[in-house]
């Protein structure tokens, strides 16, 4: 029969075909690669691309191989929009992972809904993308209501804070942020000194910040960007405001260590995901990959970008397991995620879309990012 | 306390836009041009800058401002004689001018993100984060240098421009092109020269800007606030630029802690709409090149 399996490879060469039982699963990936806030796409892409080559060298979809197929929005909602509908469009992707601005992913989420492609997010935060009851999108970050109702308790219960004055990125980041906030403020009895809404673009913040001073708050919060936290926490040194500064996610971002200089310390924020906080044998597994392969610490959204893969890969091994891999069962099996665990601690995906997972709260000392509380 | 520290801090951000601003009507001088890549121009400078500081990591800060100032300058020589001169030889209206402008400035946004990455890039030098006091007010250590740069620099042009042969027959060549040609003055090179100081006086400003924020492809936003601080000082005359600068600064700064600091990014536009109302040529005398 040798002759027969020769013909069967000659055909395959001409034809240029792989064997019918291995496919190649197109997914898109998308987020800001380049522009001011280009670590939170590049970073979880890098985290992606580390969990897709594990799960194709390792057999996790057996033949199977995902593609990756990625695409910068620039942070840009209307490029984000654009780069999805290519890639569903032009390389047909089963599902999309991205993006990593709320504003991004509210535009994409129109595009992959429309063409009833799954989405799955890795950070992005806005509360109101899973309360338009959409059934093709889910997220592994918290919305931001969560981030704000923790942050609010944790400020008024651990930090003993009687009174807050909000900083607030202009922008569907920042205003759920600070209005959930405000909300959960209210009801713990957390005073609400004054809020600011600044234009993205803002770089001089020193007039804001000297009219915050004046008020007097038991803590300075932030709801922006990482670049933004850098400079106010700068011109907060510069004009020499002693304030206890919570500046969000930023604190895990070297950019924004680099940019506030030794201001950054003393800062507090919370984390998507604290590299050495899940005490897991997936938690610690990952941390000793990571290291062998980059010679350091993964970064918050390099974490969440390794997760978000896995629990859309985790899908696609329940469709395929199921007997039907398409977009419809792959969405219908990554709504099905429970007690997933993941490097950066387990992953349940609730009803609506949102997700049920640890929120590490830290501290900035001596430059190093420490574990203060890991709420579950 | 806080007024004065508002009010230096509007200062330097201020001579900032005021350097900007130089370029813009400098070139518009020169040319009759609106160059709307100078804020990419000076976006470039400061990046310049971080690799001169980058290579030479004992180089004094004022050294790094005039080598970027130098290279930058270079640059914006080579911009002028390959990209804009053979446009305005062949007659190009005023309108695909500008739009050129606009394309030099994204192609050196994108060659800087290409070149330097996306990420924003802090200055590795003590000046980023260092506070001095200035009578007993705490200032960044960088305000100093933009202070002398400020004074150098208008001595510097008006020696320049009313000392210098150079200078005369620049300002020849924008006053009345066709009688300084005839005078034996090179209007290509008169051009490309002005176009080249523009760029290099961006340059300084990029520098001196970096300390105070980040080094980052989209600093060249920069250039729509200074073009209001040309344009209400008068667009073609350079003290007006200097002084349009230091009236946007400040006007932002303290307007915005006094009315709303939310739109204080709104204030430069809002005092250049003003000015023009009042003023229709702007604050200097002798109204724009027509």
């Amino acid at each position: 029969m040798k002759w027969l399996s020769k013909a069967l490879a000659v055909v395959w060469l001409a034809v240029g075909v792989t064997p019918l039982s291995a496919k190649d699963l197109p997914i898109g990936f998308f987020g800001p690669m380049s522009g001011p806030v280009a670590a939170y796409g590049s970073e979880s892409l890098l985290g992606a691309q580390l969990a897709v080559e594990e799960i194709n060298s390792q057999g996790y979809l057996g033949a199977d191989k995902i593609k990756l197929i990625p695409a910068d929005d620039a942070a840009n909602p209307g490029t984000a929009a654009q780069a999805v509908q290519r890639m569903i469009d032009a390389d047909g992707v089963l599902a999309v992972v991205g993006g990593s601005t709320s504003a991004g992913t509210a535009a994409a989420i129109e595009v992959t809904r429309a063409a009833e492609v799954p989405q799955l997010s890795p950070l992005a935060q806005d509360s109101a993308l899973t309360q338009v009851k959409n059934p093709w999108f889910a997220r592994i970050a918290q919305a931001s209501n969560v981030w704000a109702e923790h942050t609010a308790t944790w400020l008024a219960r651990d930090k003993k804070a009687k009174s807050v004055y909000l900083f607030v990125r202009n922008d569907n980041f920042g205003h759920p942020l600070a209005d959930a906030f405000e909300k959960k403020a209210k009801e713990l009895g957390l005073e609400i000194k004054g809020r600011v809404a600044y234009e993205p673009t803002m770089r001089e913040f020193k007039p804001l910040l000297a009219k915050a001073a004046e008020t007097k708050p038991d803590f300075f919060v932030l709801w922006g960007y990482y670049t933004e936290a850098g400079l106010m926490a700068k011109q907060m040194a510069e004009m020499q405001i002693k304030m206890p500064f919570f500046v969000g996610s930023s604190i895990g971002i070297a950019q924004y260590r680099d940019i506030a200089g030794p201001a950054a310390d003393g800062t507090f924020g919370m984390l998507y995901y604290l590299a050495g906080s899940i005490d897991t044998p997936r938690g610690k597994a990952f941390l000793k990959t990571w290291q062998e392969r980059y010679k350091r610490m993964p970064t918050q959204y390099e974490g969440m970008g390794y997760d978000v893969m896995y629990v859309l890969a985790d899908a696609i091994k329940r469709a395929a397991a199921g007997g039907k891999v398409t977009t419809r069962t792959i969405r219908d099996e990554m709504f099905k995620t429970k007690d997933f665990q993941g490097a950066t601690g387990p992953i349940t995906i609730l009803p609506n879309g949102d997700v049920q997972r640890p929120l590490p709260l830290a501290e900035l000392r001596d430059g190093q990012v420490i574990l203060n509380t890991l709420l579950h | 306390m806080n007024v004065t520290i508002l009010l230096l801090s509007g200062l330097a951000v201020g001579c900032i836009y005021g350097l900007v601003a130089a370029g813009f009507s400098m070139v518009y001088r020169a040319m009759g041009l609106v160059n709307f890549a100078q804020g990419d121009i000076m976006m470039v400078g400061a990046f310049i800058g971080y690799s001169i500081i980058v290579l030479g990591p004992g180089l004094p800060f004022w050294l790094v401002i005039i080598l970027a100032a130098l290279v930058t300058a270079a640059l914006g020589f080579l911009i002028e004689r390959f990209a804009f001169w053979p446009a305005v030889k062949r007659g190009a209206d005023q309108i695909y001018l500008v739009l050129l402008t606009l394309g030099v400035g994204i192609v050196l946004s994108n060659g800087a993100r290409i070149i330097w990455g996306a990420n924003p890039l802090v200055y590795p030098t003590p000046i980023t984060h260092e506070t001095i006091m200035l009578a007993n007010y705490p200032v960044p250590g960088v305000y100093p240098y933009i202070a002398a740069v400020m004074i150098l620099l208008v001595i510097g042009l008006q020696f320049f421009f009313t000392r210098s042969w150079m200078g005369l027959a620049l300002r020849a060549s924008a006053d009345d092109p066709q009688t300084a040609s005839i005078m034996g003055v090179n209007l290509g090179f008169a051009s490309a020269l002005s176009f080249a100081i523009a760029s290099g006086i961006g340059a300084v400003a990029g520098v001196l800007y970096a300390p105070i924020t980040f080094a980052s492809p989209d600093m060249g936003l920069i250039g729509i606030k200074a073009f209001a601080a040309a344009a209400l000082g008068t667009l073609g005359s350079i003290p007006g630029a200097l002084i349009g600068g230091l009236i946007v600064g400040v006007g932002e700064t303290i307007g915005g802690q006094l009315l709303a600091p939310e739109y204080q990014d709104s204030m430069a536009f809002l005092l250049m709409i003003a000015i023009l109302m009042v003023k229709p040529t702007g604050l200097m005398a002798g109204g724009p090149r027509t």
